[in-house]
């Protein structure tokens, strides 16, 4: 490979990892100076080998590498066009073919809900700055108090106690010998004891939620939950589902509230539509079952019930979540309502597997949790 | 060192690599970069800094993570019983609170724990695996930082200690949690899946020699197929080589029902994994092509 190639191929290069940043990648300059260094070491003929090393170098995760063959034959073959041009028409005809439907799923998923209900949040559009922001604003509020919330619900699930040790308060628990020592220093006599004592762990949690149709007049208050959890708790993995379950973590950890929201309507488009609880736990045991699902977790499922699903399947289901989770907590936005008795076809299948069932359709509900359980 | 010189390795070693190991390796050795190994248990993520610790003839030093891992377990430990005894020697001396503190807190006094033998040692690039990072805090997992990008340590009684000879490091998951970003991003990523059936073949053979060449094709068109059925715990590479040795070890040549029947439990270890693949036992043979009745 002579100079002038290897200059034009870094810049094809440098472009290439531009396209990828756009796609999610998280590429720095220390990525860029590694493909270099590399390629300033090697002469690659084949073309797998070539594209097997970036993969190494660029991609961090699993599902990274899984959509790099893809992203690498795109870019490959659209390298005689402007490179910049390349990427905002890439961007742009995205916007026009992906984000619409489901955005207006998710919009439509906010906006229908009952009249008495309806408020700023309902006309959430990303293309609207103006109310986007006034969403934010009213957003920030209530999820500060959701935080909060969240973070006493967490004392209150916290009681196992871990390997990690803290100092003891109590002055109980095994001998500290480091502290002691630094406090002994002077006396030469070991007068000042410490000790130190198990820090009690908080449990993980698997939080799931339905987003279908009947779920609609919680619509507002459901999104800033999911977000407050996923922002305030630390160990959490989050679903929601409707006819298929999406894993959103990803889209609500480290983005304000109105980039989560963009977000949610780019990548989620089962907004609003039907329930299929028990496929989609079935879906998330096959997926994520074996990881997710242990003696340490606390399982979250935020649903009302109202299911056209398969209803062995729902049982067979939470059944294996119930033997592998130590709670099972159902939050149904109905069961805050005065004479409320399980009676929709969800419900009455997921009872015997439910430690505990409660009604959280506002932030009062939520306050109550922490007491009830 | 080469591309292809890492491949000679790993397979001088008896393992079983291909492209994507080979590369991942060799960018790894290249770059000075840790390699973070992740995919589903038993299929040769720990194996890979086993092996590379003996291709390279050094120490393999192994930190194996645990929930509550913290830095006296991995990096250092005082020795506080010897210190207490010098203490109380120091006591007849006058000597101020400053002096007596250098003493103690000297190398003499320092317990070296995986991370810091990887660091210190300037005879030779040790390899250093960090197994099962998932299963740590998250708090460890921001301790790792420093170490992985500058390969340095901070000890806040001897101030900060620079890696004489940067180790080959090897880092595993199984995935319960995810790794944060930061972490990705200061490693070398590199998935390995269940092999295919010719892959997981040269396996069995490569590492049980005097195994039956036609039992061995069995096993791994079987654990192929189990693969496929939707266990709880599926059995990796690590169940194939067990099953493949006990079943060496009794001197069968061929699959039938009463031998798998038998020896189940060294391939599946769940109660409910064992029902269900004892309900499609029939099915699999049909497809490994044993018949059901012998």
């Amino acid at each position: 490979m002579d100079s002038t190639s290897q200059g034009s191929l870094s810049t094809q290069l440098v472009a290439f990892c531009r396209f990828l940043r756009t796609k999610g990648f998280t590429i720095g300059p220390r990525e860029e100076l590694e493909m270099f260094t590399v390629l300033a070491q090697w002469r690659f003929e084949d073309p797998a080998v070539f594209q097997l090393m970036l993969a190494h170098l660029l991609c961090k995760s699993r599902q990274q590498q899984l959509d790099f063959p893809d992203l690498f034959r795109e870019f490959w073959q659209e390298l005689f066009k402007s490179f910049d041009s390349k990427t905002k028409s890439v961007r742009q005809s995205k916007k026009r073919t992906v984000k619409p439907p489901s955005l207006t799923a998710l919009k439509s998923w906010l906006y229908n809900k009952q009249p008495a209900e309806q408020h700023e949040a309902s006309f959430y559009s990303r293309d609207s700055g103006a109310s986007a922001g006034a969403l934010s604003n009213y957003s920030s509020h209530q999820i500060k108090e959701l935080s909060i919330i969240i973070e006493q619900l967490a004392k209150v699930w916290a009681s196992t106690p871990g390997r990690r040790k803290i100092t003891s308060k109590k002055n109980s628990g095994e001998i500290d010998l480091r502290r002691m020592i630094r406090k002994n220093m002077n006396t030469g006599e070991l007068i000042n004891i410490t000790f130190r004592e198990p820090k009690i762990q908080r449990p993980r949690l698997v939080l799931v939620c339905d987003v279908s149709k009947s779920m609609e007049m919680f619509s507002d208050f459901t999104v800033q939950l999911l977000y407050a959890f996923q922002s305030s708790y630390r160990s959490i993995e989050t679903f929601v589902f409707g006819t298929q379950l999406y894993h959103i973590s990803k889209l609500l950890r480290n983005h304000s509230f109105k980039q989560s929201l963009d977000l949610l309507s780019d990548q989620v488009p089962d907004w609003s539509g039907g329930t299929r609880i028990g496929q989609c736990l079935d879906q998330l045991i096959y997926q994520y079952g074996s990881r997710l699902l242990h003696g340490k977790v606390i399982f979250l499922m935020i649903s009302d019930g109202w299911d056209t699903g398969d209803t062995e399947l729902l049982q067979r289901s939470l059944g294996y979540i119930k033997r592998r989770v130590s709670k099972l907590i159902w939050l149904n936005p109905q069961a805050g309502k005065p004479g409320f008795t399980p009676s929709v076809q969800g419900m009455i299948a997921a009872m015997p597997f439910i430690d505990y069932l409660h009604g959280v359709h506002d932030i009062d509900s939520l306050r109550d949790l922490k007491t009830k359980i | 060192m080469t591309l292809s010189e890492v491949s000679d390795l790993l397979s001088s070693q008896g393992y079983i690599s291909d492209s994507a190991i080979s590369m991942a390796v060799y960018l790894s050795a290249t770059l000075e970069k840790p390699l973070l190994v992740e995919g589903p248990a038993g299929v040769g993520k720990t194996e890979i800094a086993k092996v590379l610790g003996s291709a390279f003839n050094t120490t393999l030093i192994r930190l194996q993570c645990y929930e509550g891992l913290d830095a006296s377990h991995s990096l250092y430990e005082w020795n506080y019983q010897k210190q207490l005894l010098h203490l109380k020697m120091l006591e007849s001396e006058k000597q101020s609170v400053a002096q007596k503190e250098k003493a103690i807190f000297s190398d003499e006094f320092l317990l070296k724990r995986p991370l810091l033998q990887a660091i210190s040692d300037d005879s030779q690039k040790q390899v250093l695996l960090i197994d099962e990072l998932d299963r740590a805090d998250e708090e460890f997992e921001s301790f790792l930082l420093e170490l992985l990008s500058d390969w340095q340590v901070s000890i806040p009684e001897l101030g900060t200690i620079k890696a004489r000879q940067i180790p080959y490091v090897v880092i595993t998951s199984n995935r319960t949690r995810e790794l944060s970003d930061a972490l990705r991003r200061r490693c070398l990523f590199l998935w390995i899946d269940y092999p295919d059936i010719e892959k997981e073949l040269a396996i069995v053979l490569s590492k049980n020699p005097e195994i039956n060449q036609s039992l061995a094709r069995q096993i791994t068109t079987f654990m192929h197929e189990v693969r496929k059925l939707r266990l709880d715990k599926v059995p990796g590479t690590a169940e194939t080589l067990d099953w493949a040795r006990a079943l060496a070890s009794l001197h069968i040549d061929h699959l039938n029902r009463e031998v798998i029947s038998q020896t189940l439990g060294l391939v599946i270890k769940d109660w409910q994994d064992t029902r269900n693949l004892q309900d499609s036992l029939s099915e699999l043979l049909e497809k490994v092509g044993v018949k059901s009745k012998v």
